[in-house]
């Protein structure tokens, strides 16, 4: 069985010479099924663009990204989109859906780009809608739901058919706090179910909700030198539970 | 089910049609949203594709509608039952269902062969009978004789076409359909609206004279439409009065008719078996369904204009751009605002091509709704010019393939306008998009250095092309060089930008805005562009062609409102008829002098009794007495008389009407009365004679140089048209005799068409009749008058106009450049003040002053109109210059109406887009 996600000896820099920006420096990661990592850091420590390596959105300058078995760091932009499609789902902050479909279609809208027929796209997008408990919301618009409703459809999206990795970037960061721990009682409960979670936060609270939490600060994992991916933190793991 | 090739990730043939179907499914779904979320700018983008469309499909329509011979004007030409409709030639011929180049002729009875036809003949009985062989077992033919009638009601007379046959049968009274009363019956006749204007109406009693002299009496019954095929008939009823000819003879121009009744159709067999007998058929069947081309040798390839198709593909093209240049910018504005939703797209696995496919959707969409409109609305505004002229457009037809190209031009169109923006969306960074950045712009410097050349290499081409009048090459040089100067114009834009920063901030914003969103700046620049260069174009080449045309002296051959009536070519008339004349000049014109009859000198020749006997002319060429000066040969017009006027002088009025100026009209009634040619002084020489070149106008030399004694009476290089005038007293020397060459009557006013249409009828009612072998022309000095139109489009396009038409063209075409440019300008100012709105909101928190943001978006629309103006006038100047070498016209650029027009474009621009900012009205409810 392939490991969700696997990134080992990651490294991205933007720019060049004086405008040289170490985004990220080896990082080695592993996300396995039924396990949520949250990533902590303060701004520009690089976790965002750990976040976008990982699902393909950009490339690494150097090292290798493994998602679902298919190091991605090695393909072009067309196959990463296709991976995009079958195995990684993003959820953002806020504006995770497209405005011109409605909730079952932004479900679906993976499985149809992969060429998955409509009706049984529409199949598996109801099944998730209702996972996420908002299958009395798949013909609604974005602009008809509310903020939690729209993270939720999101979530539902990101592990859609066969997609088991979410990688989600402070999903509850435009949400009250009420609405973001439903989000992410969800999210940990669609990990619990199989999937694979990988979560971006600045909310310690909402980091304890995941089975070890890593910590970046200027592209390298804290309390590990290049090639660490924070096994050293596991311990936080102890924080596991805490609000569960 | 797998979906991938076994050991690959790569998807089987099945999944990747499936992506594809799958990715077009979610493209269209997502542009109908957006097209509804956002009707405003759909309806735009749609009434600007449907506008050059409707053009295009208004002029197909109507060009189809008026083809004279076509299958859907079968009604038209045989009503809604007849199977055909025969006319008798006398003789074997070759017909072809529509003409096909100049082996084959339109005659009285349509397309013939020209050289089937020849003098042949056969009896009338004969041929009725071989024709009634050929028909089909079901069908039966109907006669209809045609013949010239005189119809006189007392007050006034007219020739005329007239059909006589059984109105009985259905299918032939169908055929005349009745504007008013009813088809004849025995004692009536029925008259077309023509005969209506000039004076006979319902009920009005006539006299009917035949050609053989015989005259009846009958009523006017009803008034019947002109008709394709005879124009304007009087339909006689089956008893008379016109009866069959003996004979049926080949180049005659009454030829029998029969019309076919009955069940079956005449084919294209029947018809070649027709032909054999010796008529021809014009057949329902054919024309609805014709045969295959019969002369593959003769096509129409021969007869294709090169240089005007050049020019038509040129405008169009220069068009068509124009028109994706100002469509292009609405797309931009879609697809700035969806950025987000296309990054998202991506996020789940949509790839570049389905990202441009979302956008082209929206191209497709609002192309397929605007060219439908468009379509509608040109066949919508055909349907009403057929109303208005049903004479020229009898049936609606609509020409489906043209249609339909146009209709895909249109949809190609809104797509080519929207594969910009879906280009560069499919592009975006999606990281940066999502973090909420703006993308980063390549500059690639390939298309400026290419279009560069290229717009150099165009400009020369035109006008080098032109210069040695080779439209085609004039043409490719237009488009080369637009496309160039539009491929330059990043470039140029980015060069601005980098020069600015020594200007005031707002300029230096707009500026650099320009240049950093070159994929918005770059179409609105183009728009100006060419809508300036279009503009220049024009403008440049009308006012050579003003100069051209004011530049050429008018010669009229008589004072103005002198009418002429003349023989034919080289005829002279056989007696006085002035008496008869001048009753049909009192009835047509009340106003007019007395009939002048024109004494022409010719050559003595052998009696002739016909009616209009043809002399053999004296040609005499006064040569000035430099042959080497400016001043070239003068001879009488031969065009208008049959020879030089003769006259002694002492007709001052004959004189007068001539067009003789007043300043000298003594000196020259004085030189005729004195035996000499009167001429100006340049054909005089010291000893008061003249040089004059004379021979017999239609026989071989031998060519003679006289002396003849002549008087100065203008200056040198003066022209006076009608001179020399011959004075009598030379005619014996020359061996001449005065002949009356025709009738001159002064009119204080330029008769009106209607009254000279009506002394032409009248003369030809009462003073030709019958008489095939003569004509009577009756002919207006205008005075100047517009140019006459040319065979080919090329010639129409340079056909000068007339003053009056000069500067409505000139302020259409100003008025015309301004609008496009400003609605180039202001469609880049609005996307660029969404852009634009968080520079400005940073910009009001750091202290900007509130008319910071309308300074922005006026010097933004500034600086667009300023590039696209320049640009235009440079190449529209180069382009005008190679147009009006291409005509052989001296270059002259009108450099005050084209620099006004350069400032008036920006300046409106700025002005308009600075009040229209602060009113908040467009540009806010753009960026809403």
């Amino acid at each position: 069985m392939n490991v969700p996600l696997e990134m080992k000896g990651v490294t991205q820099v933007h720019g060049r010479g004086a405008n040289e920006v170490h985004a990220l420096r080896g990082i080695d990661l592993t996300v396995r099924e039924g396990e949520l990592v949250a990533v902590m850091g303060p701004s520009g420590s690089g976790k965002s663009s750990l976040l976008n390596v990982a699902g393909g959105l950009d490339t690494p300058t150097s090292g290798s990204v493994h998602v679902a078995g298919t190091d991605i760091a090695r393909r072009g932009a067309r196959e990463r989109a296709a991976v995009r499609r079958r195995d990684v789902g993003f959820v953002f902050q806020d504006l995770n859906l497209v405005p011109a479909l409605t909730a079952l279609e932004n479900v679906a809208l993976p499985l149809e780009l992969d060429g998955m027929r409509p009706g049984a796209a529409r199949g598996d997008a109801e099944a998730a809608l209702a996972e996420v408990g908002l299958l009395e919301a798949a013909d609604r618009f974005p602009e008809d739901l509310s903020g939690g409703q729209q993270q939720r459809v999101a979530i539902a999206r990101a592990l859609v058919g066969p997609r088991r990795l979410v990688l989600a970037d402070e999903p509850t960061g435009a949400l009250d706090s009420v609405t973001g721990d439903a989000v992410i009682r969800l999210l940990r409960a669609r990990v619990d179910a199989g999937a694979a979670g990988l979560l971006v936060t600045h909310d310690a609270r909402y980091a304890a909700w995941a089975d070890r939490t890593v910590h970046l600060r200027d592209g390298l994992v804290e309390g590990g030198g290049p090639g660490s991916d924070g096994a050293g933190l596991d311990e936080s793991g102890e924080l596991q539970g805490a609000d569960a | 089910m797998n979906a991938r090739i076994p050991g690959t990730d790569r998807p089987t043939a099945g999944l990747r049609y499936r992506q594809v179907v799958g990715r077009w499914r979610l493209a269209l779904r997502l542009a109908r949203r957006d097209l509804r979320r956002h009707a405003g700018r759909a309806v735009l983008i749609a009434v600007m594709v449907a506008l050059p469309v409707a053009a295009g499909s208004f002029v197909m329509t109507t060009l189809e509608s008026n083809e004279p011979y076509a299958p859907a004007d079968t009604e038209a030409e045989l009503g809604p039952g007849l199977q055909a409709k025969i006319e008798g030639i006398g003789g074997p011929i070759e017909q072809f269902w529509q003409g096909n180049g100049s082996l084959w002729f339109w005659d009285a009875v349509g397309w013939t062969k020209y050289d089937s036809v020849t003098a042949v003949s056969m009896p009338y009985q004969e041929l009725e009978q071989s024709i009634e062989r050929q028909l089909p077992d079901d069908d039966q033919l109907v006669r209809a004789l045609k013949g010239t009638v005189r119809l006189d009601d007392g007050e006034g007379a007219a020739m005329s076409v007239a059909v006589q046959t059984d109105f009985a049968e259905p299918d032939v009274a169908a055929r005349f359909p009745v504007l008013q009363g009813h088809l004849p019956g025995d004692g009536e006749i029925a008259v077309t609206q023509r005969h209506r204007d000039l004076g006979l109406d319902l009920g009005d009693t006539v006299e009917v004279e035949l050609a053989d002299g015989t005259t009846t009496t009958a009523t006017v019954s009803g008034i019947v439409p002109r008709t394709i095929d005879m124009i304007s008939p009087v339909l006689l009823p089956e008893s008379g009065p016109l009866t069959p000819p003996q004979e049926v003879v080949s180049r005659g121009f009454d030829y029998p008719l029969w019309y076919v009744v009955g069940d079956a159709p005449v084919t294209w067999s029947d018809v070649q078996d027709i032909n054999a007998a010796g008529a021809f058929v014009t057949s329902r069947d054919v024309l609805l369904d014709p045969p295959a081309p019969v002369n593959a040798g003769s096509t129409w390839s021969g007869y294709v204009d090169w240089a005007s198709l050049s020019v038509i593909a040129a405008l169009v093209l220069v068009g068509l751009l124009e028109a994706v240049w100002l469509i292009g910018p609405a797309f931009a504005v879609g697809a700035r605002r969806e950025t987000r939703s296309l990054a998202l797209l991506a996020v789940n696995g949509a790839p570049a091509p389905t990202l441009r496919a979302v956008m082209l959707a929206r191209g497709l969409l609002t192309g397929a709704a605007g060219s439908l409109a468009g379509v509608g609305l040109g066949i919508a505004a055909t349907a009403v010019l057929a109303q208005m002229i049903p004479d020229r457009l009898p049936a609606l037809r609509l020409p489906v393939g043209p249609l339909t190209a146009i209709l895909l031009v249109g949809v190609l169109l809104a797509v080519v306008s929207a594969w910009p923006p879906a280009r560069r969306a499919a592009r975006a960074d999606v990281v940066t998009v999502l973090a909420g950045r703006r993308p980063e712009v390549s500059t690639p410097r390939w298309p400026t250095i290419i279009g560069a050349s290229a717009a150099v290499g165009g400009v020369v081409l035109a006008v080098v092309a032109g210069a040695q009048h080779w439209a085609v090459g004039l043409s490719a040089g237009i488009v080369v060089a637009d496309l160039g100067l539009i491929l330059a114009c990043g470039g140029i834009v980015a060069l601005l930008g980098r020069v600015a920063h020594r200007l005031p901030w707002t300029w230096r914003f707009a500026l650099r805005d320009a240049a950093r969103y070159r994929a918005r700046t770059v179409p609105a620049v183009a728009a100006v562009l060419v809508a300036m260069a279009g503009a220049t174009a024009g403008l440049t080449y009308f006012d050579a062609e003003k100069v051209v045309v004011e530049g050429t002296p008018y010669w009229p051959w008589a004072s103005t409102g002198t009418v002429a009536v003349t023989q034919g070519y080289g005829h002279v008339f056989a007696e006085d008829e002035s008496e008869r004349l001048q009753a049909l000049v009192d009835e047509a014109l009340p106003d007019a002098g007395p009939l002048l009859p024109l004494p022409v000198a010719v050559i003595p020749a052998s009696a002739d009794n016909s009616p209009a006997p043809r002399r053999e002319l004296l040609d005499l060429t006064v040569l000035p007495v430099d042959p080497a000066g400016p001043d070239v040969n003068l001879s009488p017009d031969f065009n208008r008389w049959p020879g030089p006027v003769v006259t002694d002088g002492s007709d001052r009025q004959l004189l007068h009407a001539l067009g003789i100026p007043e300043e000298h009209l003594d000196d020259v009634a004085a030189a005729l009365a004195d035996g000499r040619l009167p001429l100006p002084s340049s054909h005089v020489d010291a000893d008061g004679n003249a040089t004059v070149t004379v021979r017999a106008y239609f026989d071989d030399p031998p060519v003679e140089d006289r002396v003849l004694p002549a008087a100065v009476v203008g200056v040198p290089g003066e022209r006076i048209r009608n001179l020399p005038i011959l004075p009598e007293a030379l005619l014996d020397e020359l061996g001449a005799e005065p002949a009356l060459g025709g009738y001159l009557v002064e009119n204080p006013t330029v008769p009106t068409s209607e009254q000279k249409s009506l002394l032409q009828t009248r003369v030809n009612a009462e003073l030709v009749g019958f008489a095939s072998d003569r004509a009577l022309d009756v002919r207006v000095e205008t005075g100047r008058q517009p140019g006459q139109g040319s065979d080919s489009l090329l010639g129409s396009l340079s056909t000068p106009w007339t003053n009056d038409a000069r500067p409505i063209i000139g302020l259409a075409i100003a008025l015309a450049a301004v609008f496009l440019a400003l609605a180039g300008t202001w469609s880049a100012v609005a996307l660029s003040a969404v852009d634009a709105r968080p520079d400005l909101a940073t910009l009001a928190a750091v202290g900007a002053a509130p008319s910071a943001r309308r300074r922005v978006v006026a010097a933004q629309a500034a600086t667009i109109s300023v590039i696209g103006s320049a640009l235009g006038l440079v190449a529209g100047i180069a382009i005008g210059i190679g147009w009006t070498l291409l005509s052989r016209y001296p270059v002259e650029v009108p450099w005050l109406q084209v620099t006004a027009l350069a400032v008036a474009v920006p300046v409106l621009a700025t002005v308009a887009a600075w009040t229209v900012t602060r009113s908040r009205v467009t540009l806010t409810r753009r960026r809403s």
